[in-house]
């Protein structure tokens, strides 16, 4: 036992005998609806992953998929496995690990795209910042799980919190990474707003966040990622500049129709009209050859997922278990929303891969964690 | 030890429930509202979720159409190419347009480094204007064609070139016609995507047309065509034959003695067609004015026209065998029988019929052989305009022959209800009914084949890429219209015609018999309903060999120089035609067939004339009573001449064109001189 459960929940658990090692209450608890959902959500992924690859000089992407797959599972059963309550301990450890990996990002990261956002751990390369997501929403979850307040934070209240999700935030930033930054700042701000902001402090943040972005906009971001926002008002600006991903993704799912072209049937992607359709359009591969019908079958399905989700996280037997499922949640849904929103052509073009049915490799593993760390929590429900 | 954990573990949660009861806000300070925030959450994302859906049905269904329209103009590309067109072949074999393989030269400018460089190495090969070649390659689109269908040399030359990146050559496939203009009005011609455009290339079009080849590339985000694996034509299918009826041979005989007839008689134009009389197998359809097909852009449309089968003219005397026919059948007229002519100038119902020669009586084999308008009139009067409307409808007139050749004419046969009176009198000679050539060919040979109507084809067969024969036309009889007795005997009337004293003794052969009949149409004036003075069409229809025909040949001479009436015209042409016709068909004259004495039999009794004295009542008179001056009003020069000849008048000419003004006046006491002063004016 390296690691210990703090002396209250020692005391509190009749169980204690049994912390640290798996308990069988855990499996007769076990989530399956939520591990079923997940688990149609990944053989959507993979039907589709293997069509928008297929036939293309991308088409090892789908066994590499396979392989992070198994990968994710063994992380998924580890995050599944270890009471929950470690992480709370190890919250801000983890964080601080993190930060030192996103900090060794920038110093010795390897460069792809124009941005340094790969770290070699040994022969593997991964992205610091997906995992630091998960390491944001554990910290904030220990942090406002410990610190409660009914009448919601106040701008001094909120300075801590925003201490340990800045960090992230800035550093992902640098790198420069809009979207993982973005997406940090987006689970953070569900979490605390979730916990309550007191309205006063919510209206503050939100013209100083409105002149910080006015700012941003204009001093701070760089000149693609203003022009991806520029083109999200008007995507027909450069059809074959920035607007050109837009566009091309929207010209997918509309030629998709109703009923879609059929499996393998998609053209737009395949002759590599449109970029990154394995990875962050993934999304127009699936609504061009399942038509709206699948779309919408797969937005059913995510919708699910969040609304158990969430469930989950009001049916945690501790504030921090339910916090971290909310902090999961705000993951999934943002990931989904903004990068179904970008595909559609409603959202500006930021690098947000969707879960489940992206290839990438950290998203894929960072997905796992958090479904093996939902399920967790699920299955924990009844445990003291 | 399980019992005692689960035991533990519903006390704890007893307790716990208890001790929350008994301090609610403080344990869990916010644990109510946590379940409005989730559900305000789900709400949050639901509505969140709608959006998304929202913007997919605006996709997928409402901007549908304009997106699908987007993503085909940028799904992998297909470049046509000709299609790989079927050959026309005459009935021995002989093509008259086949296919041949030429390379096209194409380029994609995008991938092109230096378009001057590249412009000035292709531009002297392809003899291609430089700077039109340069700015052809320069920018950013796809693919262009640089050229089309080069010549060979052209090829040889370019195999020599290193082809610069973004250029490259692919075999398309090129009409050629090995015989030049032969025929081209009836195979017609395409265009550079070789679709068929007039003819039989245009009739045909789903036939000869095989599956046009595309050079398949693939067209990557950046619009650039690559081809990945080489240039790939795929699709390619060989298109389908046409076998005509067609000699080749038989055409150029055609075709030759209409450049004869147009450097004698620099006609308007001239047309021909033979015939097989026995299967209405069109051999030749020869046309002047006529066109390169592999330029036909290089003449007017006009000169592109199948005037044998698109052109309906009056066909005058070469009509008259039918009504003979007509008479025969009807049992108008007996063999021996005379027909008064009238000395030349019939008054009927208010109207003048003229004969070239005045005649007194003729017999019936006379009126054809001499070619008696007023001779047929009669005739036409005893058969009656009912019977002769159905027996014209009969023949094939006022409907097309449905020969498989594009634009055919009806012709122009009014129903008998509309006739005027003199309208069966004008018909017996061919006025006043329009018919096309093709009309009255078919309609003359069925004579000479027993009096079978036959639908004249040209083509024999068409047969499919693989060789396999799709469609194979037999010869087609539409119905019996003449009975063989009748068919013989105007047969033997036509021979005549062909003999010393008939009109066209230039389409004489020297070993076969010939059965014709002239024709010289005078042309209606447009606007006004006369005839135009000096303009006429001369014609010959002739059957050979004339006592068991072959060959149906017509000739056709539109505004031929000098009014040269069709025994002039057209005969000499005929000639040419059937003699080299019949010696190229191994056809020999067998004068020893029993048969053919026969006929001849036949031929001496027509010719014998009656020697009986010619009765008071028909003895020829003069047009006017004796004394009195003769009427010349609406007469023709000729004609003026012809009337005053026989009347032993001296005239004094004025003008030209028609007769408006005579002195004296018609039905006035004649001057002592016997000479009349007639005022001619071109017809207005």
């Amino acid at each position: 036992m390296l690691q210990k459960p703090s002396r209250r929940q020692i005391l509190r658990n009749p169980n204690r005998r049994f912390v640290g090692r798996i308990d069988r209450r855990v499996f007769a608890n076990f989530d399956w609806t939520l591990l079923i959902l997940v688990a149609l959500l990944f053989l959507i992924g993979l039907l589709n992953l293997y069509s928008a690859t297929n036939d293309s000089d991308i088409a090892d992407k789908f066994q590499l998929q396979l392989v992070w797959m198994v990968v994710g599972f063994v992380l998924m059963c580890m995050a599944f496995l270890v009471n929950y309550q470690y992480f709370e301990n190890a919250a801000y450890g983890i964080l601080i690990a993190i930060n030192v990996m996103l900090l060794a990002t920038l110093i010795i990261g390897q460069i792809s795209h124009g941005a340094q956002r790969w770290l070699m751990l040994g022969p593997v390369r991964f992205q610091p910042s997906e995992l630091a997501k998960i390491a944001v929403i554990l910290a904030l979850a220990k942090f406002l799980a410990a610190n409660r307040t009914t009448r919601g934070y106040n701008l001094k209240e909120l300075g801590i919190p925003f201490a340990l999700a800045g960090g992230p935030i800035l550093l992902t930033m640098l790198q420069p990474d809009l979207g993982t930054s973005i997406m940090i700042g987006l689970i953070a701000f569900s979490m605390i707003a979730f916990v309550g902001i007191r309205l006063r402090t919510l209206l503050g943040m939100f013209f100083s966040a409105a002149a910080v972005g006015v700012f941003g906009f204009l001093f701070l971001l760089h000149d693609y990622q203003r022009d991806r926002i520029m083109t999200l008002f008007d995507p027909s600006r450069d059809p074959l500049g920035t607007g050109y991903h837009i566009q091309q993704s929207k010209i997918a799912i509309g030629s998709g129709q109703f009923f879609g072209k059929g499996w393998l049937q998609g053209t737009q992607a395949k002759l590599q009209f449109l970029p990154e359709h394995h990875t962050d359009f993934v999304f127009s591969v699936l609504a061009e050859e399942w038509g709206f019908i699948g779309g919408l079958v797969v937005l059913a399905l995510f919708f699910a997922l969040i609304a158990w989700s969430l469930t989950i996280a009001t049916r945690s037997k501790d504030h921090f278990g339910t916090l971290v499922a909310v902090g999961l949640v705000a993951f999934l849904f943002w990931h989904i929303f903004i990068n179904i929103g970008m595909v559609l052509g409603i959202m500006p073009v930021v690098g947000v891969p969707l879960p489940f049915l992206s290839y990438g490799r950290t998203s894929m593993l960072t997905v796992m964690i958090a479904i093996g760390l939902l399920l967790n929590i699920s299955s924990r429900r009844y445990m003291f | 030890m399980i019992n005692r954990r689960i035991d533990s573990h519903k006390a704890h949660k007893r307790r716990r429930t208890q001790a929350r009861a008994a301090r609610p806000a403080k344990a869990f300070p916010w644990e109510e509202s946590q379940r409005i925030r989730a559900t305000v959450l789900v709400a949050a994302f639901m509505l969140a979720f709608v959006a998304l859906l929202a913007r997919a049905v605006d996709l997928t269904v409402i901007k549908h159409d304009e997106l699908v329209n987007l993503a085909n103009q940028m799904h992998g590309t297909q470049i046509k190419l000709t299609k790989p067109r079927g050959e026309i072949l005459d009935r021995n074999g002989e093509p008259l347009a086949v296919r041949i393989n030429a390379e096209t030269v194409f380029a994609e400018p995008r991938r092109i480094k230096d378009p001057a460089a590249a412009a000035k190495l292709l531009a002297p090969v392809l003899s291609l204007d430089e700077a039109k070649l340069r700015e052809k390659l320069t920018g950013q689109r796809a693919f262009v064609f640089v050229k089309r269908k080069i010549s060979a040399a052209e090829s040889a030359a370019l195999k020599n070139l290193a082809l610069p990146e973004g250029v490259g050559r692919v075999n398309e496939s090129k009409r050629h016609y090995p015989q030049g203009r032969l025929a081209a009005a009836t195979i017609g011609f395409t265009n550079i995507e070789t679709k068929g455009q007039e003819g039989l290339e245009l009739t045909y079009e789903n036939v000869l047309a095989g599956q046009s080849g595309q050079m398949v590339g693939l067209r990557d985000a950046k619009g650039r065509v690559f081809f990945p694996d080489g240039v790939n034509v795929v699709g390619f299918k060989p298109g389908g034959t046409l076998r005509l009826t067609l000699d080749a041979k038989i055409q150029w005989f055609a075709e030759d003695a209409l450049d004869g007839v147009v450097e004698r008689l620099r006609p308007k134009a001239a047309w021909a067609i033979v015939m097989d009389v026995q299967t209405g197998e069109i051999l030749a359809i020869a046309n002047r004015p006529t066109f390169d097909p592999s330029a036909p852009g290089d003449v007017p449309a006009d000169y592109r026209r199948n005037r044998a089968i698109t052109d309906m003219y009056e066909p005058g005397s070469t009509f008259k065998p039918l009504t003979m026919v007509m008479a025969l059948e009807e049992g108008k007229v007996d063999l021996n029988e005379h027909i008064f002519c009238e000395n030349g100038l019939y008054h009927y119902m208010g109207s003048v019929i003229h004969d070239s020669r005045p005649h007194g009586s003729l017999t019936p084999a006379e009126i054809i052989q001499v070619s008696s308008n007023i001779g047929a009139a009669k005739l036409a009067q005893r058969i009656g305009k009912e019977k002769m409307y159905n027996w014209l409808v009969q023949f094939g007139f006022g409907k097309r022959t449905g020969i498989d050749l594009p634009g055919e004419a009806v012709g122009q046969l009014r129903h008998y209800k509309n006739w005027w009176p003199i309208t069966t009198c004008t018909h017996a000679y061919g006025h006043g009914i329009n018919v096309t050539t093709i009309q009255l060919l078919t309609a003359m040979c069925a004579l000479g084949n027993g009096g079978r109507l036959m639908k004249p084809y040209v083509v024999a067969e068409t047969i499919d890429g693989n060789g396999q024969v799709i469609e194979r036309n037999n010869p087609d009889i539409q119905r019996r219209v003449v009975s063989l007795q009748v068919s013989d005997k105007v047969m033997a009337m036509m021979r005549l015609v062909t003999q010393p004293g008939g009109t066209a003794t230039q389409a004489a052969l020297k070993d076969f018999s010939v059965a014709g009949k002239t024709g010289t149409a005078y042309k209606v004036l447009e606007g006004i309903k006369t005839y135009h003075p000096d303009k006429r069409v001369s014609s010959f229809i002739g059957l050979v060999p004339g006592d068991h025909p072959r060959l149906g040949i017509i000739v056709v001479v539109d505004e031929p120089a000098n009014k040269a009436p069709g025994g002039l015209a057209g005969a000499p042409a005929f000639k040419q035609i059937a003699e080299r016709s019949l010696r190229h068909l191994n056809i020999y004259p067998d004068k020893t067939d029993e048969e053919d004495e026969l006929k001849r039999e036949i031929d001496r009794r027509l010719l014998v004339r009656n020697e009986a004295p010619e009765p008071a009542a028909t003895t020829p008179r003069p047009l006017t009573a004796q004394g009195l001056t003769p009427n010349f009003i609406g007469l023709t020069m000729r004609r003026a001449l012809a009337l005053a000849s026989q009347n032993d008048i001296e005239l004094m000419l004025d003008g030209s064109g028609v007769a408006i003004k005579q002195l004296p006046a018609p039905g006035q006491a004649l001057p002592t001189n016997k000479s009349v002063q007639v005022e001619f004016a071109p017809p207005s």
